[in-house]
């Protein structure tokens, strides 16, 4: 290793200039001649019958150009990305309030706004189901035709009730995640456009172009190879844009009007309609020997999935993959059970079920660490899975993963080893306040799987094109989501060639020009898409080798890239790209793919994995005892992400997902009345500001994987994950109190800190300051 | 959406001519933070606007004779930078502090905060342990009131339709004063206030005198806490004396439940909050 003149380097994003500068484009920003403005109309309930829809009002407006429902789709009107259960425009039913009724198109978007509100739809509210609960009793309505169960899961490994009988400490709790949004800076967006060949090109934000046509294609019944996608740069997505948004709308827009046609959620909309973070209720009960080996672990969990599928289904399978946290336990038993109810939507969201697993996971750890009277990290560092183990519900760890290293390296960090002291400077230089604070500091370990699991398609692939100045072109199908991906892929096309970046183009997620690459979600494309980038410069550079042989009069082995020339083993000949490319013989086009690897047994949809990363935080709080207030003053993360290609890029997902983690914690959840959400724009949904971020240092822990692009692995959701759990964990040094129940409020606090106001319980005498 | 048809005043007279002939029919818009939202979200439908920002009249901070003068022009971010202000009402000050944002700050006037009516409005409640005065001016003359008694209900107020507020006022504080603001949000910055309480007091021979405390966020305005006052009113500090005063605090506090906090922890924290405002100015005093 090492030697490298672009891998490991802390090299500016290669969009930052056009993204500071306004010239770079994004799907909102979008705008074409003639265009019209498309507005959905939303269900006016959670669940009920369509009796009848009235456009005609509507379409006499003027000023608009359709109205069209569920009778202007040509296809099966169904999308979703796991199974096809959710309305393009409902026909007879509606099961959620983002339930898409109508759609219009108009001149501008507040005459398309005005429309709306001239639709007459007759609804009978249908009976209400909130509760996942109750979806799971015999008599309860059923949402769909298959019944209420998503998805169910069920293992058992070695034998959970003798391990309990054998166990020294029994810990048992039930966990409740809550309803989380994306909160990304950028509301779903996009325009299509009618091409008069029948092309229909839409360009918009999104994870997966290639699914987008598919999903097209497919609900509308339009061939899909007169569909072209482009969604090269999204604001955001977190896994909230890999479902299918606004794409249909704008497609059957486009088609039906045959006009440019441009769609932009408002905040409000994208709150009510789009997938969020999953709550699940989680039962753990989780047994130790007394020298701190697990010894059995018992997991119920209940997911609420919302309205329709979308990636429900698989969302459970990772919150069963990851319920022992990176931890061998001899003997295990989960049930796991997804369910449909009236509540919203929920799907992907940067974690996708392991963040809900770490929750629980990693605060029994904690409580059993307390049981014990051991170490925390310690008791964690007792029980990790290495390279070579068999874990969780029968998995096998094959490839590199050094979660024992980032424990080890959070046990020698300051911030752990003296705890003791930090922790009793509770409140420095705070003023009078200050006595009220009370400090604590946190661990959490986490682990996570890195592409789509077996059994799911999961390739990526690259070309790079010489271009005539002996610059390249590279060509590349995943999006560029706020992640700097394009950067980090760059700069391994630019290592193998050996050429500056700036002399590579990146075109990326545009399904006329790029090859499919898979999508971009589940921590796979620095991996995945970065090795078949690897592989693609590789092809390049030797058949550049091959068209210089002749000339160069030497053989193509003898020849290398460096310097942005190929040059002979003795350097003393050299022909540069440019001349290369001017050479007869047609355009040099270098081509890579890669498949993620895949475990040989398939347990569910996308279970098992076969590559982990994972990543250990400690976190320090001060909670003021007087108002309930939690503030993070320090996170330290130690991800496991294989090779680092980008540090400032590493450190950049460990710090956005550090910030998320702490409003999972603490601020956000979607709160929803009667399948109705209460709380639709950001001034009553709390994200956290930069106000409440911490100092931060990330320190990455890196051992290479051999599969990966220079050794590199992932870190996409294994930054966020072990935050929240961390922060509980830290809570209950802090103030002795143990929050199962997700976000831990100012309120929750002050109610559970036995009921009296701090200045009641006599806080305000007695102090220990001035020592 | 719809097209609002928009006046812009340069003059108080010009704004007061209008006002006279228009009233009801139109609204008043300054920094417009409230306004805007309340239109977008239809919460208010006003066929017209008559912009004052225009008002260089309305926009200074004066003091003269120990009274202090704010234009209702004057921003948030001016407040917080005046050093008038940070001498003779260093408790505005920190309300002004807590507003919004810098952006927010730049745009939302005084006179923006008070007309609003708003029982999370955060200078509000500064103004009121202030004593602070609203001159309401029209055609018909001007008149002064309260802040306290200006507002009657959440958005309701004693302005009539012809009326601009053009000033609000207040006697300096003297230099032997103690005062605080202290909130609680959502999050540190830019959050609707959840509680809100303001004081101040003279300090003689160590005793607090002329004490007045106001709640935010509390009721449906922002409200005077003569109870918890009194129950300060004469005493010397200490933490048991802020204690009995912060259980007067939470009686007199009548909060409810919604989405950004409960009435329990709200009424809580109006107590709570006037102990941590009281340990921050009284400690450390000697
Ligand atoms: C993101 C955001 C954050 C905010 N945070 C806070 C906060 O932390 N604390 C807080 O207190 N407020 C906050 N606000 C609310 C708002 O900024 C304040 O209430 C502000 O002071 C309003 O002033 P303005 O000049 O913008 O008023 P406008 O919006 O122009 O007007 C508000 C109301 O007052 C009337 N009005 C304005 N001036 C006069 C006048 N001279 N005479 C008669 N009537 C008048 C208008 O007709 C209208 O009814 C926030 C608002 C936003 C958008």
């Amino acid at each position: 290793m090492g030697g490298y003149k672009y891998i490991g380097k802390r090299i500016p994003r290669i969009d930052a200039r056009a993204k500071v500068d306004g010239s770079l484009r994004y799907p909102s920003d979008l705008s074409a001649e003639g265009m019209i403005w498309g507005r959905v109309l939303r269900s006016a309930h959670p669940h009920a019958r369509i009796l009848s829809i009235d456009t005609a009002e509507a379409e006499r407006l003027p000023g608009v150009v359709a109205v069209l429902t569920h009778k202007d789709v040509g296809g099966t009107n169904r999308f979703g990305i796991e199974r096809q259960d959710q309305p393009v425009l409902c026909e007879d039913r509606v099961r959620y309030v983002g339930d898409a009724v109508a759609l219009v198109g108009a001149e501008t978007k507040e005459i398309a706004e005005r429309a709306l509100d001239l639709i007459r739809v007759e609804y009978e509210p249908l009976t209400l189901l909130d509760d996942p609960r109750a979806a799971l009793e015999p008599g309860a309505v059923r949402l769909h035709e298959g019944g209420n169960v998503v998805h169910e899961l069920h293992f058992t490994r070695g034998d959970a009730a003798a391990g309990f009988a054998a166990a020294d400490l029994v810990v048992e709790r039930t966990y409740r995640t809550q309803m989380m949004d994306h909160a990304f800076l950028e509301c779903e967006a996009g325009l299509a456009r009618l091409g008069d060949d029948g092309v229909l090109t839409v360009e918009c934000c999104g994870q997966y172009a290639f699914r987008d046509v598919t999903q097209i294609a497919r609900a509308l019944d339009y061939p899909p190879e007169k569909i072209r996608m482009i969604e090269p740069y999204t604001g955001g997505a977190f896994g909230g844009k890999d479902e299918v948004t606004v794409q249909i709308h704008l497609a059957l827009l486009a088609l039906k009007t045959r006009r440019p046609c441009k769609i932009w959620l408002s905040r409000e909309e994208h709150f009510i309609s789009c997938t969020h973070r999953h709550p699940v209720e989680i039962r753990m009960k989780t047994g130790v020997a007394r020298d701190g080996k697990l010894v059995a672990h018992e997991v119920q969990a209940l997911q609420d999935g919302g309205a329709y599928a979308s990636l429900t289904g698989p969302v459970l399978c990772l919150v069963v993959e990851h319920c022992c946290g990176p931890y061998l336990v001899p003997n295990l038993r989960v049930d796991g059970w997804a369910v449909y109810t009236n509540n919203g939507m929920s799907g992907a969201y940067r974690g996708f079920g392991a963040t809900q697993a770490h929750v629980a996971m990693e605060s029994q750890m904690d409580l059993l660490a307390r049981g014990l009277g051991m170490d925390p990290l310690g008791l964690r560092a007792r029980n990790v899975i290495r390279k070579g183990d068999t874990f969780g519900i029968g998995q096998e760890m094959v490839m590199a993963f050094a979660v024992d290293k980032t424990i080890e390296r959070a046990m020698a960090h300051p911030l752990w080893r003296d705890r003791e002291r930090i922790r009793g400077a509770a409140g420095d230089g705070a003023g009078a306040a200050r006595r009220w604070k009370r400090r604590g500091i946190g661990v959490a370990t986490c682990f996570q799987g890195s592409g789509l699991g077996k059994g799911l398609p999961d390739y990526a692939a690259t070309t790079i094109e010489l271009a005539g100045d002996g610059s390249v072109n590279l060509f590349q199908g995943t999006i560029e989501i706020g992640q700097g991906s394009y950067t980090g892929l760059a700069q391994v096309a630019a290592e193998i060639l050996d050429i500056p970046i700036e002399r590579i183009t990146f075109i990326g997620g545009d399904t006329g020009r790029t090859l499919d690459s898979g999508t971009t979600t589940a921590s796979r494309v620095m991996y995945a898409a970065g090795e078949a980038t690897l592989r693609a410069a590789r092809d390049l550079v030797a058949k550049m080798k091959e068209r210089a042989a002749g000339p160069m009069g030497a053989p193509a082995e003898s020849l290398a890239a460096g310097g942005g020339a190929i040059v002979s083993g003795d350097g003393r000949r050299s022909m540069s790209f440019a001349e290369i490319a001017a050479l007869p013989g047609g355009p040099i086009r270098g081509e890579g793919w890669f498949h993620i690897p895949a475990a040989d047994r398939e347990f569910s949809m996308g279970l098992p994995h076969l590559v982990f990363c994972s990543n250990t935080q400690i976190v320090l709080v001060e909670v003021d005892t007087l108002t309930g207030e939690v503030a993070v003053l320090k996170a330290v993360a130690f991800p496991d992400c294989g090779t680092v290609i980008n540090p400032i890029n590493v450190e950049g997902q460990s710090e956005g997902g550090i910030v998320m983690g702490i409003g999972y914690a603490l601020y956000e959840e979607n709160v929803l009345e009667k399948g109705r959400f209460m709380n639709t724009g950001l001034s009553t949904y709390i994200v956290p500001s930069s106000w409440e971020a911490p100092e931060i240092e990330t320190i990455p822990v890196e051992e290479p994987e051999g599969t990966g692009p220079f050794g590199a692995r992932s870190v996409a959701e294994v930054v966020t994950t072990p935050t929240a759990p961390a922060i509980l964990n830290a809570i209950e040094d802090a103030i002795g109190i143990r929050f199962t129940e997700m976000p831990v409020t100012p309120e929750k606090i002050v109610a559970a800190l036995a009921g009296e106001s701090a200045y009641r319980r006599g806080d305000t005498e007695g102090t220990e300051e001035g020592h | 959406m719809r097209e609002i048809e928009t006046v812009a005043a340069r003059t108080l007279d010009e704004a007061l001519d209008v006002l006279a002939r228009r009233g009801d029919g139109i609204r008043v818009i300054a920094g417009g933070t409230d306004v805007i939202v309340q239109e977008l979200e239809r919460r208010k439908e006003a066929r017209a606007l008559l912009s004052i920002g225009g008002i260089g009249a309305l926009r200074s901070i004066t003091e003269d004779g120990g009274r202090v003068r704010i234009g209702a022009l004057v921003t948030h971010r001016e407040i917080e930078r005046s050093p008038v202000i940070r001498r003779r009402a260093p408790l505005l000050r920190e309300a002004a502090f807590i507003v919004g944002s810098p952006q927010i700050k730049n745009l939302a006037t005084i006179g923006g905060n008070i007309a609003n009516a708003s029982p999370v409005a955060d200078s509000v409640p500064a103004l009121m342990a202030l004593e602070a005065t609203i001159t309401l001016a029209s055609r018909r003359g001007e008149r002064r009131v309260p802040v306290a008694e200006f507002a009657t209900g959440p958005g309701r107020t004693v302005r009539r339709p012809d009326e601009l507020i053009t000033e609000v006022s207040f006697d300096a504080l003297p230099p032997d004063s103690v005062s605080f603001y202290e909130r609680l949000g959502q999050r540190r910055l830019l959050s609707i206030s959840k509680v809100g309480v303001a004081f101040r007091a003279r300090l003689r021979d160590g005793r607090f005198a002329g004490v007045a405390v106001a709640l935010g966020a509390v009721a449906p305005t922002v409200i005077m806490a003569p109870r918890t006052a009194a129950a300060l009113e004469g005493e010397r500090y200490s933490p048991e004396v802020a204690g009995r005063a912060a259980r007067a605090a939470e009686e007199e506090s009548r909060a409810i439940t919604d989405l950004r906090s409960t009435s329990d922890y709200r009424n809580r924290m109006a107590g709570a909050l006037l102990v941590r405002g009281l340990a921050r100015v009284m400690e450390g005093r000697g």
